[in-house]
């Protein structure tokens, strides 16, 4: 049983970062761009088929899905190198082809319409694995597709396989600049609110550390896409790396990520990684040990979310797994440990107990890269809280003016009333407020009283 | 008269000079002789008598030796050593054979020599005589056998007389001639060429050893030290005795035969080349029969260095044991090149590591899933059938695709216990037949030549032990995350206190199973096979990889807690507690009625419990530098020291 995942690559956004998520899988796997098994790859202990499976004894197919409701992305897919990768009945493109114009709501009534087609795909992908453990879905937010799609497909996969986890790679938008899409705090707020209540674990991809990252760390003044996918690809492919290459531990996606959540709301993921270098610098990276590993990882500037730093707020983390990749010595691991927690890098939270796990993984041979150590970090950290914050901030300013709200009404969900948004708000209000209780020692009373509060509402 | 006490000098009794039984005497009433002739006369007869003496133990010990030395002289004295003690002895007597010789030229020559003359002639053998009889007297009291006769012969060598010291080297060295023979087809061939067992080396009886240390290790690991000396150096001695292990004879060093001289050190060293050799003797394979002999182009110079060293008149310890050195060195070189280099010890390292140790987790993830069923009751008859394939099926699902490999392992599961269980009270035989089929399972591997060497069935009983515990904590810990999957399902329902409180039972269980089975992974395995690889590459000695390896068996067994009683047991109460929580919850109505609230409280409670023992455990022992294991699985665990705020104590809200 190989515990096989389902990608399902969603709009504009996800597509892309689920195209560089592929073409990092296949060259780490040494698999060519049409799926054909490299000679120097066949003596390989790797796991291909979690990801993907042999339609002939050479021959590899990704486990994903293409949808989107616009023809732009998926045909600069079937235009580039690795068209004949993908199995051509898994990409569906909607043949109305008009997208969701950047409304949350017409791409989750779009989806709602198209439910029997993308479901027979999903349906038939998932009959094909002998024991599926879930799915991954990578998408935005901010936009139509990725996040009213994806709102509707998190809801429908949750009636539809109950026991399958989700995961899910969610791109948030960049705050820094002005956004070509008005309507992004409604989208956002929307799909946070399926995100928190319909996904097993979210990875959160934040736009704004992408592109801090990619300024200051790797100093490209205006990033393009394809870098900055780059440095998601990398993300993801590290972060399943202990599900590819057979190790000792997490060798299933349930054995990754619950160790990182201890209660069910709290399960946005932030990442960090080092080191963070482009082709052109990898000379300059010197040597590397396990604690400067685990130390940079902790550094906000390695992060990939921007959080600012609230001062009245007592953030900290509520778990770690570093996933450490390349030649380290293992006996360095309990002393890096020792030293994080001498020196109080690293905050837990007060209610229950929490530690820093390390997972020693291997590399992809056929890959060279300069540094000969380099670590992933996922983290479980309450200060997460304040991206939803900052989208609520955003939605209240545009809510007020009843903003962009004409073309929400239009769609169905919204027609008799608007009791959507004020149930999102709600919900991502509550999510921030149990993070901040998170802070406290008294976290776990403040559950409970939640639950009597609400249990008193209705 | 003078003729004589040639006579008498020689042995022989006569008119004059009788045998009343204590030894030979001149007759106290001849009158021709005065009295400080009698004295003197006396004298001379005490030589005769010694040397009398000594041709009849020649006689009846030096001569033909019966081919059946077990039969009717059993209990006599016998053997090669005696033999060439015999001959040497008789070399030592040619010196006053030819002396009486020579005395009887000259009496013949000279008829009126005086008896003072003979006395003086003779002088030398008064002091001579009396110490090679003391030595002959202890070898017949001692019975001395084999190389105890060297020992002895060296013990009365220690003397201040020169021609008494000369005469002692002159016997040992005869006796030596065997020695070396014996030591060049040990050391050359692997051969014991001993037929009645007096070489320092012999067969042993191996299995009376293995049960004593068995009981005997039960006994030590009662406390909750760390590695105790003691355990040390029987971790140390164990590689002696079994090595050879399994369908191969075993040789143990024989302490009482052993000369005091040869220094125990050198001894092993003999050892360790004659079972190197003897091993590549017996069960050469054709693969490697090209590649000759261990010692290949050598045997004739080692040959020729022994021979060299043979004819040393003295015996020069120093030169010998640099010559056993250079032999070893040979041969520990060669086997290394065979075991390390041209056997791939490293990836078999690794397999075991992967398969013993749960290096390939997928692979054992799926294995618990198919076997899940097989190995929760008690093993039947066909279960060991079914659980070797699902383990087949288990490797092919994660596409492992060595299969020759895999014909090497399989899984067993007769208890390793129940041989004890027979003869004990009916009682405790009913608690193990409820033993369930996980408790049991052993995984066997078959091992190519030359690796058996290393992997002995003792070593791989040991791996065995670890790979029960990590088994158990892996499906602990699978166990408690198919619970993860019902408490996500609160992400939209509210939470109430009793349903927070089980949750947080599991996130508590979770957190532990999973630091215990990172530490396990992390900090033992994968830190102590670092240092074991390291020190395999860095040297080109055979023992010290042997010596590498058995540390590290060691290592893991002492840090992973096997052979600690009372943190072991702890652990396992904390396992089984998980499992317990598990299977309540997998198969509880919700919400839970009264009953299974009851058992949750329980488990809760006994959890609590053994948690708490923990971590007193832990922290007691935390500041001992003997066992720094315990603290590094003490900081994991109370990493953001929420573990000691709450008392040592988790599973509590």
């Amino acid at each position: 049983m190989p515990r096989e995942i389902i990608t399902l690559q969603l709009g504009q956004c996800g597509n892309q970062i689920g195209m560089e998520f592929w073409k990092q899988l296949c060259s780490e796997h040494g698999i060519s761009p049409e799926g054909i098994l490299e000679d120097f790859a066949t003596e390989g202990t790797d796991r291909k088929d979690v990801f993907f499976y042999q339609a002939d004894d050479e021959h590899y197919i990704p486990r994903a899905v293409l949808l989107d409701l616009e023809p732009r992305v998926i045909n600069s897919i079937m235009n580039s190198p690795y068209a004949n990768l993908y199995n051509p009945e898994n990409v569906y493109l909607s043949k109305h082809g008009g997208g969701a114009g950047n409304n949350w709501a017409s791409g989750y009534t779009q989806a709602e319409k198209l439910y029997e087609e993308i479901f027979d795909i999903i349906d038939r992908e998932a009959d094909g694995s002998d024991s599926l453990e879930g799915f991954v879905l990578c998408h935005s937010i901010a936009g139509g597709t990725g996040s009213g799609m994806g709102s509707y497909l998190l809801e429908r996969l949750n009636d539809r396989f109950p026991k399958k986890l989700i995961q899910t790679y969610s791109v948030f938008p960049n705050l820094d600049e002005i956004s070509d899409v008005v309507v992004q705090p409604y989208n956002s707020l929307l799909t946070l609110k399926r995100l928190t209540q319909n996904a097993d674990c979210v990875v959160v991809l934040d736009n704004t550390a992408l592109h801090r990252i990619a300024a200051d760390r790797l100093h490209i003044d205006t990033p393009s896409f394809a870098q900055i996918n780059q440095l998601v690809s990398t993300v993801m492919s590290t972060s399943t790396t202990t599900l590819r290459y057979p190790g000792y531990m997490n060798n299933d996606l349930i054995g990754l990520i619950a160790s990182l959540i201890p209660t069910p709301r709290l399960h946005y993921l932030m990442t960090g990684y080092t080191p963070l270098t482009t082709a052109a610098q990898v000379a300059s990276v010197r040597k590397t040990t396990v604690l400067d590993v685990m130390r940079r990882l902790l550094q906000p500037k390695n992060m990939m979310v921007s959080t600012p730093v609230h001062r009245q707020a007592n953030h900290c983390y509520i778990s770690i797994l570093n996933i450490i990749q390349g030649e380290v010595d293992p006996t360095q691991v309990h002393k890096s440990l020792q030293r994080i927690r001498e020196r109080k890098l690293a905050q837990f939270i007060p209610w229950g107990p929490a530690s820093i796990q390390v997972a020693l993984s291997r590399k992809s041979p056929y890959i060279q890269t300069a540094n000969r150590v380099s670590g992933l970090m996922l983290a479980n950290h309450t200060s997460i809280s304040s991206l939803f914050e900052r989208t609520l901030n955003q939605f209240d300013k545009l809510r007020k003016r009843e903003a962009f709200m004409d073309q929400f009404k239009k769609e169905s969900i919204f027609k008799d009333n608007l009791d959507e948004f004020d149930n999102s708000r709600e919900v991502i209000q509550q999510l921030v407020d149990e993070y901040q209780a998170a802070t406290k020692p008294d976290y776990l009373a403040w559950g409970t009283q939640q639950a009597s509060g609400s249990v008193d509402r209705i | 008269m003078l003729h004589e006490v040639l006579f008498a000098l020689s042995g022989h009794s006569g008119g004059v000079f009788i045998d009343k039984g204590d030894g030979i005497q001149v007759l106290s009433d001849v009158p021709f002789i005065s009295p400080s002739e009698v004295d003197q006369l006396n004298k001379l007869c005490k030589l005769g008598t010694f040397y009398r003496d000594f041709n009849n133990f020649i006689r009846q010990y030096g001569g033909h030796l019966s081919l059946q030395p077990n039969d009717k002289r059993k209990s006599e004295i016998h053997g090669l050593y005696l033999k060439s003690f015999c001959h040497g002895l008789d070399k030592v007597l040619e010196d006053y054979r030819a002396s009486l010789q020579r005395l009887e030229m000259e009496i013949l020559a000279d008829p009126d020599l005086t008896i003072s003359h003979l006395y003086r002639t003779l002088f030398q053998y008064f002091l001579l005589f009396p110490a090679l009889s003391a030595m002959v007297e202890q070898i017949k009291s001692h019975k001395a056998h084999g190389c105890y006769i060297l020992d002895i012969i060296h013990k009365h060598s220690n003397c201040g007389q020169p021609n008494v010291k000369e005469a002692m080297n002159k016997i040992l060295h005869v006796c030596h001639d065997v020695l070396y023979k014996q030591l060049c087809s040990w050391l050359l061939h692997g051969s014991l060429f001993d037929p009645y067992k007096e070489f320092f080396i012999q067969h042993s009886t191996g299995q009376t050893t293995g049960v004593s240390t068995e009981t005997q290790e039960e006994e030590d690991y009662l406390g909750i030290m760390g590695v105790t000396g003691r355990q040390l150096q029987k971790a140390l001695s164990m590689t002696l005795p079994d090595t050879g292990g399994g369908s191969h004879q075993t040789f143990s060093i024989q302490a009482d035969l052993l000369p005091v001289y040869i220094p125990i050190r050198v001894a092993n060293k003999i050892l360790f080349v004659g079972e190197s050799i003897q091993m590549f003797e017996t069960d050469k394979k054709p693969a490697t029969h090209k590649k000759g002999s261990i010692l290949k182009n050598h045997e004739s110079e080692f040959a020729k260095d022994l021979y060299n060293l043979s004819l040393e008149p003295d015996f020069n310890n120093m030169s010998f044991e640099a010559l056993i050195d250079k032999i070893r060195t040979h041969v520990a070189e060669h086997l290394w090149m065979l075991v390390v280099e041209d056997s791939d010890l490293v990836p078999h390292l690794k397999i075991i590591k992967d398969f013993y140790l749960l290096g390939r987790g997928e692979l054992f993830l799926t294995f618990i899933d198919h076997a899940q069923n097989l190995l929760r009751g008690p093993p039947i008859g066909t279960t060991e059938h079914d659980i070797n394939t699902a383990f087949q099926q288990a490797a092919r699902n994660v596409l492992f695709d060595n299969e020759n490999l895999l014909q090497n392992f399989h899984l067993t599961v007769a208890a390793p216990i129940t041989k004890s269980t027979t003869d004990s009270t009916s009682s405790s035989s009913s608690q193990q037949s409820v033993e369930s089929g996980w408790n049991s399972l052993s995984l066997t591997y078959t091992v190519d030549w030359p690796l058996h060497i290393l992997f002995t069935p003792s070593v791989l009983e040991k791996y065995n032990r670890v790979f029960r515990f990590l088994l158990l904590v892996k499906r602990a810990q699978i166990d408690i995350q198919q619970c993860w999957v019902l408490q996500m399902q609160y992400k939209q329902k509210a939470v109430s206190r009793e349903e927070m409180t089980k949750w947080q039972l599991r996130t508590h269980m979770a957190f532990l199973v999973d630091n215990l089975q990172y530490y396990l992974q992390v900090d033992v395995i994968e830190s102590q096979y670092g240092i074991l690889v390291d020190k395999i590459q860095s040297t080109r000695d055979f023992e010290a990889v042997r010596l590498a390896h058995d540390q590290f068996l060691s290592a893991l067994l002492a840090q992973s807690f096997v052979h600690m009683k009372s943190v072991s047991h702890c652990l396992h109460e904390i396992l089984d507690q998980c499992g317990a929580f598990s299977k309540l919850l997998m198969h509880c109505e919700s919400p839970m009625v009264h009953r299974e609230l009851n058992q949750l409280e329980s488990i809760a409670k006994n959890f609590q419990g053994q948690s708490n023992l923990l971590f007193k455990i832990l922290s007691s022992v935390r500041s001992h530098n003997a066992s720094p294991h315990l603290a590094q699985l003490l900081l994991r665990l109370d990493f953001n020291r929420y573990f000691s705020i709450a008392g040592g104590q988790l599973g509590s809200y």
